[in-house]
């Protein structure tokens, strides 16, 4: 067993060194999951600490078969979904208007911190159905059938919207006009 | 570095054809910084310090079945509360209010405050009582005070919280610090301004959430609460708190001990918000009430 397996091992036994550690952790992946799926920053924040919420609190159900993260990263999937569904009935997501992706991320290389600021900022453009299945397909390497599994849909609906939404996420990135490839 | 699925064996995790993403443009989630904007350590410590505080905290569901008792604490709604005032009372109010509304709930019962101390103003009292007046202790010193001190000046932002002409978010924001500090009196003091200054806007029905949550959890007054949550309701029945209002209500009637109508809140609830995060734990207790002579 790994120091890391350990780890996960310890706080789903309920080490509260091991858990915070767990959080510490994943807190970084998490946020940036949810930002790919997410338009805004303000929104995507308190949706990261509630999704942290649910991981924790369902570590007990966490079984131990197939990668940590890979759980951590479903279950970070549905508490956004569901937190989006309750913020859509309370109001229209917010847009902090906050440009950062000339700020060079401290630890990391500047270039890809403001690559993935202009990636998600394309996918502010999608409709919200089509980057949904963009992200899960794309970042997180769900197949076709795993997503519609997930999202409760037809899997030729996802097949459908994973074709216009990069069809769509292609022009975007040509358009000088929407930040895209001069 | 994460493996993509579609990199595996795995015959069903397969990228779909033709959908191939322009270089870079989707990168596969790993440990590399972005998209999340940058936070600073202090910022992402104090995170941390929420999650951890929501997450462990105990739940509703653990709460033993006594016909009246104090209403157990609630996490998800305060939190939902949290969100909503994030959008509403502007984002600087936001962090302070995600981290205050939710820092009570990991507080321990002996901190609440004593029930035999003097009964809170009704909360449905044409206009709160000015914060400055005898009742609650001044919110610039100290509760209680063994011998006379010095008085303090306020900090500028206090006096920006308490001027006639204060935005909501600066009320709401020291409403939550004094929350933090358990001065649930004063913070109820200030929510309660929030509510009758700001009247008829989002503002006041979070501020009126906040304050009968004080109610219901630490002051000792679940009819005040129950009040409270049913005019916030009555404001916005379809509103963004509306599910954390019906909540409170089933929770007010429990801790008053009438069942039958505690019954009648559940399935309120259940009915409005049947997908609710807090729906099988009103399922439960619905079972609870029909099963109990």
């Amino acid at each position: 067993m790994t120091a890391a397996d350990a780890r996960v091992a310890a706080a789903v036994a309920g080490d509260r060194n091991a858990i915070e550690a767990l959080v510490t952790e994943l807190l970084p992946r998490i946020r940036n999951l949810v930002r790919y799926l997410v338009r805004g920053d303000i929104d995507a924040d308190d949706l990261a600490q509630e999704a942290m919420v649910a991981i924790v609190r369902g570590l007990p159900s966490h079984r131990g078969d197939g990668a940590f993260t890979a759980w951590a990263d479903r279950v970070a999937v549905r508490a956004t979904f569901t937190g989006l569904r309750k913020a859509r009935r309370a109001r229209a997501q917010l847009d902090d208007g906050a440009d950062l992706t000339s700020v060079p991320h401290p630890d990391g290389p500047p270039d890809a911190y403001a690559q993935r600021r202009a990636a998600v900022r394309l996918l502010d453009d999608l409709p919200d159905e089509q980057r949904h299945v963009l992200v899960l397909h794309h970042v997180l390497g769900l197949s076709v059938p795993d997503i519609a599994s997930e999202l409760a849909l037809p899997f030729e609906t996802v097949r459908s919207r994973l074709r216009l939404g990069m069809a769509r996420l292609r022009a975007l990135h040509d358009s000088p006009a929407v930040g895209g490839r001069p | 570095m994460t493996r993509r699925r579609f990199e595996t064996d795995d015959p069903t995790a397969v990228r779909e054809p033709g959908v191939e993403p322009h270089a870079g443009v989707l990168p596969n989630l790993d440990d590399e910084p972005g998209p999340a904007r940058r936070l600073s350590s202090a910022r992402t410590a104090r995170m941390v310090d929420d999650i951890l505080a929501a997450a462990l905290a105990p739940v509703v569901e653990a709460a033993p079945p006594a016909p009246a008792r104090r209403a157990p604490r609630r996490l998800v709604p305060l939190m939902a509360a949290a969100l909503v005032a994030a959008a509403l009372v502007g984002a600087a109010a936001a962090v302070v209010t995600t981290r205050l509304l939710a820092a009570p709930t990991a507080a321990p019962p002996a901190a609440v405050a004593p029930i035999d101390e003097p009964a809170p103003a009704p909360i449905d009292e044409p206009a709160p009582a000015p914060i400055d007046e005898p009742a609650p202790a001044p919110i610039d010193e100290p509760a209680q005070v063994d011998e006379p001190t010095p008085p303090r000046p306020r900090p500028p932002a206090l006096d920006r919280a308490l001027s006639d002409d204060a935005p909501a978010a600066d009320v709401m924001a020291l409403a939550n610090q004094r929350r933090k500090e358990r001065a649930w009196r004063e913070a109820d003091a200030l929510y309660r301004r929030v509510a009758a200054r700001f009247v008829g806007t989002d503002a006041a029905i979070v501020a009126m959430v906040a304050s009968a949550t004080l109610h219901l959890e630490h002051l000792g007054d679940p009819r005040g609460a129950l009040t409270g949550y049913q005019r916030a309701l009555a404001a916005r029945p379809g509103g963004a708190l509306a599910e954390e209002a019906r909540w409170g209500i089933a929770e007010a009637r429990r801790a008053l001990g009438d069942p039958a109508a505690e019954a009648a809140a559940l399935r309120a609830f259940l009915a409005a918000h049947p997908d609710a995060a807090l729906a099988p734990a009103a399922r439960r207790r619905l079972g609870e009430l029909s099963s109990t002579p």
